[in-house]
């Protein structure tokens, strides 16, 4: 699908542009407006994509956008510029969705059964999407993608907290020091979590055969 | 353990199931699997099992009969007491339960996010377990496995551009708030407008009642009542208020402290030049007509001959004739002097106008804001005064009357407590406490009881409780008050002493002393203005009210009431404002009674009401004669047209802040 707004390469390349994230909120924080176009060129698209995860709405993860920089500008002269932007305001974005969702009461990280369908799961896009190296044969690749789609039913079984992990670090493609930041922990308990993921899951498979060869 | 041969996987299944079972000792061996009682090392394992079992329940029994019995529950009890009274602290375990460094280790391992000797080591503790190793290797699969399906998928598109409905929030959101910090930083200027609003066009419109009054007079006169008239005028100043608070009826003078002297624009060159021609006296003996011709602006020189005070007639006593004689009025102006038997109300000399003052005047409406800005106290300027030591106790009243009610009511008691037997005192505090919404009625009669006891010839306390009996519908206490308030033969608002308290509130706040004298001589008796005329449209409702019921001799003492009144304002004040109220108010009153008798066919009563009504006109007439010019400041934004009119009163450079004597009349 054409993406209308192309981060790479659809903005105007303005002085503006060459700034860090945190000299563009010291910048308006004086006011300087500029620097808000900015910074919505750089992360609408990742920020929708985020709250999208948690909101699970095309529409409300548009309107949660527009908060989200809305409260960006709010909070411009308490940004602490000591600290890294982007975690700073995905927080922002999930404190927002997690309390739009807590108004409408609804499930947040509902089953991956949507992002499968999304992905449609059963095409054959999906499956052709995935690269198997090439030392593979043809029965070890058939052994990979079972257990890959075994993965994704089991991640539908996770506990709340331990999908938003999974969802942040690996298709938010976030690194532990940012989701630290964003989750208000600490990066080493960060890895502890996504370590215990990773071990249920195998634990998992292995129950269900997924690591019989 | 003795007797645990090998097992085949099968004996490795029951004996987990044996392990599990919690009541293996009283398990019976009829209820065994059938694999355990035929399998010789399965039922041995189960023999021996039992058997470590109930040496470990032996070895319970004796341990609980010979340890001592240790009771840590007062250690409990004091450590959660010393928790509670912050003597320990209790660190946050949450790193321990969520920060397990090895698997944070493992995990960044797996990640490749390790330096080389930290990886070396982990691959020396893999190299030693196959278990671990088995393991690690696992869950790598998984995060490689997550890895591609997060590089793979593909979420919905964002297939907009946000930026426009994001800087329009931004642009609302800076809307409000500006919004916000302006209804803020305004209101109490807008409250206060809404107070001088009010108290000025009742005292300034209600006075224009002659068919002489300027055409822009006559076109915001109409014949609607006073209260819809504020309400009228009201409604350009405080929509915001109103769009607020949602209320239609706002109760100014029960908001406000009894006196607030916030002056608007507009309304304060009104008021100064309107005032200034009134009270100007001396100039009438000595004013050099000639320069009204030539149409200089008033010198600074002073015109009198000693530079001592010389009462004049008021000009307006000659009506239309500005051409007087100069040594007749001189001679008129002495004998007058002469007869006066009571002080004047404020002496001063306005000898030197600042230049500045003049010009804000006659050039720059703008400048007129600054007025407003002398003329008052913020409520934290008053409270500031107050705190100031060596403040005179006219400057301590001044500064009251800027202060909020509440705290009002505080000063104004300590006062009293000082000085119990001060009638005004008493009547500033019940005008404090009619500004509450909630009062004790005890307090506030407790009050009016000890005004009229130490005032006993003013009949304003009489009325004032009358009001109030009226207002909460008690009819009979209020006929009482209005009788004893008919056998009163004075009337005394203390205008004077408020007006010359706010004179000193101004000097102590740091204004020109002239500046201070012409604001206070400026709006003095406004706010009992205000009252009479509170008072007179009560009474003028209760009469019709009984007049509609029938009850024409009820209505017939309550009009004659508000006629006394009146003649008794005019009789008593020295403020020629206040002496038009209670004109005007008894002629309201003389105008019901006549109607009243008219409806009783007793001609011969209403004629002699009708012939002190001609009177009234014509002294009411004469009054507004003298104010007419001044009027024609309305009509007119030439600068030199209102250095003319203004020149009229500033030439000799001599002006007395005084009122003419009152003229005897029936």
């Amino acid at each position: 699908m054409n993406n209308a707004i192309n981060n790479n390469m659809a903005f105007d390349k303005t002085p503006h542009s060459s700034y860090s994230d945190e000299a563009l909120m010291s910048l308006l924080a004086r006011d300087e407006e500029m620097a808000l176009t900015e910074l919505v060129q750089r992360y609408q698209n990742e920020v929708f994509h985020f709250c999208f995860h948690y909101l699970r709405d095309i529409e409300m993860a548009k309107d949660a956008v527009q908060e989200v920089f809305l409260r960006v500008y709010i909070a411009r002269e308490r940004y602490d510029s000591e600290k890294k932007f982007k975690p700073w305001m995905l927080s922002i974005a999930r404190n927002l969705c997690l309390n739009e969702l807590k108004r409408q009461k609804l499930i947040h990280f509902e089953t991956f059964d949507g992002y499968v369908e999304n992905q449609n799961y059963e095409d054959k896009k999906y499956n052709e999407g995935i690269e198997p190296p090439k030392t593979l044969t043809p029965f070890e690749e058939s052994i990979l993608k079972e257990r890959q789609k075994v993965l994704w039913e089991e991640l539908n079984n996770l506990p709340e907290e331990a999908r938003e992990i999974v969802v942040l670090r690996y298709f938010e493609r976030l690194q532990a020091r940012e989701m630290a930041e964003i989750l208000g922990s600490t990066e080493g308990a960060i890895r502890t979590r996504l370590h215990r993921v990773l071990r249920y899951l195998k634990d998992r498979l292995n129950a269900r055969g997924g690591f019989d060869e | 353990m003795q007797g645990v041969d090998l097992m085949n996987k099968e004996c490795e299944k029951y004996r987990e199931l044996l392990l599990e079972l919690s009541e293996i000792d009283s398990l019976e061996e009829d209820l065994l699997p059938p694999h355990i009682l035929g399998c010789d090392a399965c039922q041995s394992f189960f023999k021996e099992l039992k058997q470590i079992q109930k040496e470990l329940v032996d070895i319970g029994n004796i341990l609980n009969k010979t340890l001592p019995e240790i009771d840590i529950r007062d250690n409990i009890k004091n450590g959660v007491a010393k928790i509670q009274d912050g003597e320990s602290v209790v660190r946050e375990v949450v790193e321990s339960e969520h920060n397990v460094p090895e698997l944070a280790e493992w995990h960044s391992y797996i990640e490749n996010e390790l330096n080389e000797v930290a990886r070396y080591k982990c691959e020396l503790k893999l190299e030693k377990s196959d278990f671990l190793k088995k393991e690690i290797e696992q869950i790598r699969i998984i995060h490689e496995s997550l890895d591609n399906i997060g590089k793979l998928w593909e979420g919905p598109q964002l297939n907009e551009d946000l930026l426009p409905l994001i800087l329009r929030k931004v642009e609302q959101y800076k809307l409000h708030q500006s919004q916000s910090n302006k209804f803020e930083t305004i209101e109490e200027i807008e409250e206060e407008l809404c107070e001088l609003s009010s108290t000025i066009l009742t005292s300034i419109k209600e006075v224009d009642v002659s068919s002489q009054i300027t055409e822009k007079a006559k076109q915001s006169k109409q014949n609607i009542g006073k209260r819809e008239q504020i309400e009228k005028n009201l409604t350009h100043v405080i929509p915001l208020k109103q769009s607020k608070t949602k209320e239609n009826d706002i109760k100014i003078t029960k908001k406000h402290p009894f006196l607030n002297y916030s002056i608007p624009i507009a309304v304060a060159a009104i008021l100064v030049f309107t005032m200034l021609g009134v009270y100007i006296y001396a100039y009438l003996g000595r004013a050099d007509y000639n320069l009204l011709n030539n149409k200089k602006i008033a010198s600074n020189e002073k015109s009198s001959e000693n530079g001592d005070y010389d009462a004049t007639q008021p000009f307006y006593s000659k009506a239309g004739n500005m051409q007087m004689d100069k040594e007749a009025h001189a001679k008129n102006n002495r004998n007058i002097e002469s007869k006066r038997g009571r002080s004047n109300y404020l002496e001063g000399t306005l000898s030197d106008w600042s230049k500045q003052l003049k010009d804000n005047a006659l050039a720059n409406a703008g400048k007129l804001m600054r007025i407003g800005v002398w003329a008052t106290l913020t409520p934290q300027e008053a409270r500031e005064l107050l705190q100031k030591s060596g403040l005179s106790p006219e400057a301590i009243l001044g500064a009251v009357q800027f202060l909020p009610p509440e705290e009002a009511r505080v000063v104004l008691q300590s006062a009293i407590d000082t000085n119990p037997n001060d009638a005004y005192l008493r009547y500033a505090m019940v005008q404090t406490l009619r500004n509450f919404d909630n009062v004790s009625e005890d307090e506030i009669y407790s009050q009016l009881t000890a005004w009229s006891d130490l005032d006993p010839a003013n009949t304003l306390p009489h009325i004032v409780e009358a009001e109030m009996y009226f207002e909460k519908g008690e009819m009979d206490k209020a006929i009482n008050c209005i009788t004893d308030a008919d056998n009163d033969s004075n009337y005394d608002s203390y205008a004077k002493i408020t007006a010359k308290a706010y004179m000193e509130a101004l000097l102590a706040k740091g204004v020109d002393p002239e500046i201070a004298k012409l604001l206070a001589s400026a709006s003095a008796g406004l706010r009992e203005i205000q009252i009479i005329d509170e008072i007179s449209q009560t009474l003028m409702e209760y009469g019709k009210y009984y007049e509609d019921s029938g009850d024409y001799n009820m209505a017939f003492l309550i009009y004659d009431t508000l006629r006394n009144l009146g003649m008794k304002v005019d009789m008593s004040s020295e403020l020629i404002q206040e002496r038009m109220a209670g004109l005007k108010h008894a002629q309201e009153a003389i105008n019901a009674m006549i109607q009243l008798m008219n409806s009783e066919n007793s001609f011969s009563d209403a004629q002699s009401l009708i012939d002190t009504t001609q009177t009234l006109s014509e002294m009411m007439t004469n009054y507004n004669l003298a104010l007419d010019d001044f009027y024609r400041l309305f009509d007119t934004n030439d600068p030199n047209t209102i250095a003319e009119i203004l020149n009229l009163y500033l030439t000799s450079g001599n002006t007395n802040i005084n009122v003419p004597p009152p003229k005897e009349h029936k």
